[in-house]
C-alpha cells in the first residue's frame, strides 16, 4: 500500500493507522482520568510511606539493640508501636480491592450504558468488541500495576516487620495484602464489579451491589482460607514447651490426646472437679495442634491467587459475553 | 443473494424481511424497502411504530431477529459498515465532562476519515467555545456539537432519531438549515425520524412510513403524494358511492350528506365529486390514522424490482 512508501511526515494515511490504536487508548485514559490520577497518587504516596516506615522500623529496632537483643527483650511499648505502624499501612492497602471494585469495576460498563455513551462510541468507526477489550484491558492493567507495586512493597515491609508483629499471618491484614494475593483479590473484585455493572446497567446500583458483593466475598474467602492447604499436626507434652516447628506457625485447631494418639476435644476434663484425675483416667498426656507452618504461607497464597485468577477470568468472560450481544 | 458490487452502493439502506422481536412482541416485522443514495428520507410513524428500532438495527446497536439490513450493500452489523454512517441518537449522548474540543478529538481518534476542519466549522458557526464543557451547554448547542461529531465523520448515510425534538424554534430552524446545507453539499443520504410533518414536508424528498412495526409507505414524495386524491362528494345511503370501489380508499369521513375520502387512485376518477390534491401532511396523516390500509411501495423502494436492474 501507499502507506509503506510515503514518508511519515505527511498528514495522510500514514498517521491514521497507528492513531486508531492510540484512539481507544486516548478515549479510555481521558474517560477514566480521575481514577488514573487517583491510582498514580496512591502508588506514589503509598510507596513513599511504606519505604519511609520500613526505614523507621529498622532505625528504631536497631536503636533498641535488635537483632543483638531478642525481640522479646525489647521494650513492649516500642514493639506495640512498630506493630501498629505496620498494621495501619496494611489495612489502608487492604481497602484497594474494595475501592477498585466499586469505583472502577462497577461503573466501567454500566455508566457508559446508562449515559448512552456506549452508543456514541460504538457508532463511531470502532467495533463494539474492540471497545470492550480496550475498556477491560485498561481496567485490568491499572489494577495490576497499582497492586503489584504496592503489594510487593508491602510484602517487603512485612518480611522486615514480621518479628515485631504478634498477629498471625493467616489473619486478613497480612495474608490478603502480601505476596500475590493483594493483586489477585483486586483483580477479582474488579471483575465482580464489571460483571455486576454489565448485568444491572445502572452505575449507582452496580456500585452498591458491588459493595455488598465484595463484603460477601471477603466473608466467604475468610472461611475458605484454612482449607487452601493441608494443615500439619504436632503432639507435645501437655503443659510442656512448644516445639520449634510451631515458631511462626498459625494454629488451625487444637486437641488433647493420649500417648497412643487418641484425640479428645480441647475442653475435655477442663470443667471436671478434678481435671488431673479425669485426664489420668482417659490417658491424656499430650497437647495436639493442627497448624500451618510459616513455610506453607507461600503455598497457601499462591493457591488462593490461582483460584482468584480463574474466578476473575470467568467473570470477565461473562461480562464480555453479556455486553457483546446486548442491545445498547 | 446479491453480490457486492457497484449496483449495491446505489441503495443507502436496503431491508429484506427485516424483523426484531422483543420480549413483549415484534417491534418491527417483515420490513422490506430500500432508500436510494443521496435522498433526504423522512421516517414517519406514531410512537412505538418501530422507528427507533429500525435506526438501532441500522447502527448495529440491536441485532435483527429476522431478515437482513444492508448499508450501501454491506450488512449493517458488520464492522465494514461502521465508517459509512453516522448516528445521532435522540438523547444525543456525549461525555458530559469532556470539553467541546475533546468531544471532537473523540471523533478524530475513533474515525479514520475524520474531517476536523468541517467539525470545527460547524461548532464555530454556533459560537460555541471549544473549551466549554459539554455538561454546561444548552440543548441547542449540544445538538450542534453532536451534528459536528456526526458530519466530521464524513458519513455517506446520516441516521437521525428525532434530531430536533427537544429544541426551541430558533435552534430548530438554525439546525435544520445546517443539516440541509451540509447534507446537500456532501451528497449525504439522510434518514431522519420525526413527528414534525410540516418540517418533513419541506426537507424530505423520500418517505418511509412505519406503523405497528410494518412498512406502510415508502418512496419518493413526488411519486407518492400525487397517487392520492382527496375526494369530496355526496354520500349514498350505504356510505361511500360505489364508483370509488375500484380505487383504494385509505380513509373516509362522512359528515351529514357529505363524505371526504383519501383515495389512492387506480385510474381516472369518474363521478360527480370535487377532487383536490392533498398535501404530503394530509396523505401521511391518513396513513398514520389507518394502519390497516394497504401498504404502498413505489417501484424504487421495492427491492428486487426488475426495472431497476435493467437500467
Amino acid at each position: 500500500m501507499s502507506t509503506l512508501t510515503r514518508p511519515a511526515v505527511t498528514d495522510g494515511p500514514t498517521r491514521t493507522a497507528p492513531r486508531r490504536v492510540r484512539g481507544l487508548l486516548w478515549l479510555v485514559t481521558r474517560q477514566h482520568r480521575a481514577v488514573l490520577i487517583a491510582c498514580a497518587a496512591a502508588v506514589v504516596i503509598g510507596s513513599a510511606w511504606i519505604v519511609y516506615q520500613r526505614g523507621n522500623l529498622l532505625h528504631d529496632a536497631h536503636a533498641a539493640g535488635w537483632p543483638g537483643t531478642g525481640v522479646d527483650e525489647i521494650d513492649g511499648n516500642l514493639r506495640l508501636r512498630l506493630e501498629k505502624q505496620f498494621d495501619e499501612i496494611a489495612s489502608y492497602v487492604g481497602y484497594l480491592p474494595l475501592l477498585f471494585g466499586i469505583f472502577l469495576g462497577a461503573p466501567l460498563l454500566s455508566a457508559d450504558q446508562e449515559n448512552g455513551t456506549a452508543r456514541l462510541v460504538t457508532t463511531q468507526s470502532v467495533p463494539r468488541a474492540r471497545w470492550l477489550l480496550w475498556k477491560l484491558g485498561f481496567a485490568v492493567t491499572l489494577v495490576v500495576v497499582t497492586t503489584a507495586i504496592l503489594g510487593t512493597l508491602l510484602t517487603w515491609y512485612w518480611h522486615t516487620a514480621r518479628p515485631f508483629v504478634s498477629r498471625d499471618w493467616l489473619d486478613e491484614t497480612i495474608f490478603v495484602n502480601t505476596g500475590p494475593v493483594l493483586l489477585t483479590t483486586a483483580l477479582f473484585t474488579l471483575s465482580l464489579g464489571i460483571v455486576i455493572g454489565a448485568l444491572v446497567r445502572r452505575a449507582v446500583t452496580a456500585m452498591t451491589l458491588t459493595f455488598f458483593g465484595v463484603f460477601a466475598f471477603s466473608v466467604v474467602f475468610d472461611y475458605f482460607k484454612p482449607h487452601l492447604g493441608t494443615p500439619r499436626r504436632v503432639a507435645f507434652p501437655l503443659n510442656g514447651e512448644h516445639p520449634a516447628v510451631l515458631d511462626g506457625a498459625v494454629q488451625v485447631d487444637q486437641w488433647v490426646g493420649t500417648a497412643s494418639g487418641k484425640l479428645y476435644g480441647w475442653g475435655t476434663c477442663v470443667n471436671e472437679a478434678d481435671s488431673d484425675a479425669c485426664r489420668a483416667r482417659k490417658g491424656i498426656v499430650n497437647s495436639v495442634w493442627d497448624y500451618f507452618g510459616y513455610d506453607q504461607m507461600a503455598t497457601l497464597q499462591w493457591t488462593a491467587a490461582a483460584l482468584l485468577v480463574v474466578a476473575s477470568a470467568v467473570l470477565l468472560a461473562l461480562a464480555v459475553w453479556r455486553t457483546r450481544r446486548q442491545a445498547f | 443473494m446479491t453480490a457486492p458490487g457497484a449496483a449495491d452502493t446505489r441503495w443507502a439502506l436496503e431491508a429484506r424481511g427485516l424483523g426484531r422481536k422483543y420480549r413483549r412482541g415484534w417491534a418491527l416485522r417483515d420490513c422490506t424497502f430500500r432508500i436510494p443514495a443521496g435522498r433526504i428520507c423522512g421516517l414517519v410513524g406514531p410512537n412505538g411504530a418501530g422507528k427507533s428500532t429500525l435506526l438501532n438495527l441500522a447502527t448495529g446497536l440491536v441485532e435483527p431477529s429476522a431478515g437482513e439490513l444492508r448499508i450501501f450493500g454491506t450488512p449493517a452489523d458488520s464492522p465494514a459498515a461502521l465508517p459509512r454512517y453516522a448516528y445521532l441518537a435522540q438523547d444525543k449522548p456525549m461525555f458530559k465532562r469532556f470539553t467541546v474540543a475533546e468531544s471532537l478529538r473523540l471523533g478524530q481518534e475513533l474515525n479514520p476519515g475524520w474531517d476536523q476542519a468541517a467539525a470545527e466549522r460547524i461548532v464555530r458557526g454556533g459560537g460555541i467555545p471549544l473549551d466549554a464543557r459539554i455538561g454546561s451547554l444548552s440543548g441547542g448547542q449540544r445538538t450542534r456539537v453532536a451534528f459536528a461529531l456526526a458530519f466530521g465523520k464524513r458519513p455517506e448515510l446520516l441516521l437521525l432519531d428525532e434530531p430536533m425534538a427537544d429544541l426551541d424554534p430558533v435552534a430548530r430552524d438554525e439546525l435544520s438549515s445546517l443539516l440541509m446545507s451540509e447534507a446537500v453539499e456532501r451528497g449525504t443520504t439522510v434518514l431522519m425520524s420525526s413527528h414534525m410533518l410540516s418540517e418533513l414536508e419541506h426537507m424530505c424528498d423520500y418517505l418511509l412510513v412505519l406503523a405497528d412495526g410494518r412498512v406502510r409507505m415508502a418512496g419518493e414524495t413526488d411519486e407518492l403524494v400525487p397517487m392520492h386524491t382527496l375526494v369530496t362528494g355526496v354520500a349514498t345511503d350505504q356510505g361511500l358511492p360505489a364508483g370509488l370501489a375500484t380505487h383504494t380508499v385509505i380513509e373516509s369521513r362522512t359528515a351529514g350528506r357529505q363524505f371526504t375520502a383519501m383515495v389512492r387512485t387506480e385510474g381516472p376518477l369518474t363521478g360527480d365529486w370535487q377532487l383536490a390534491e392533498p398535501s404530503m401532511e394530509e396523505v401521511l396523516l391518513a396513513y398514520l390514522r389507518n394502519p390497516e390500509a394497504p401498504a404502498l411501495l413505489s417501484p424504487a423502494a421495492a427491492p428486487g424490482h426488475q426495472e431497476e436492474y435493467a437500467v
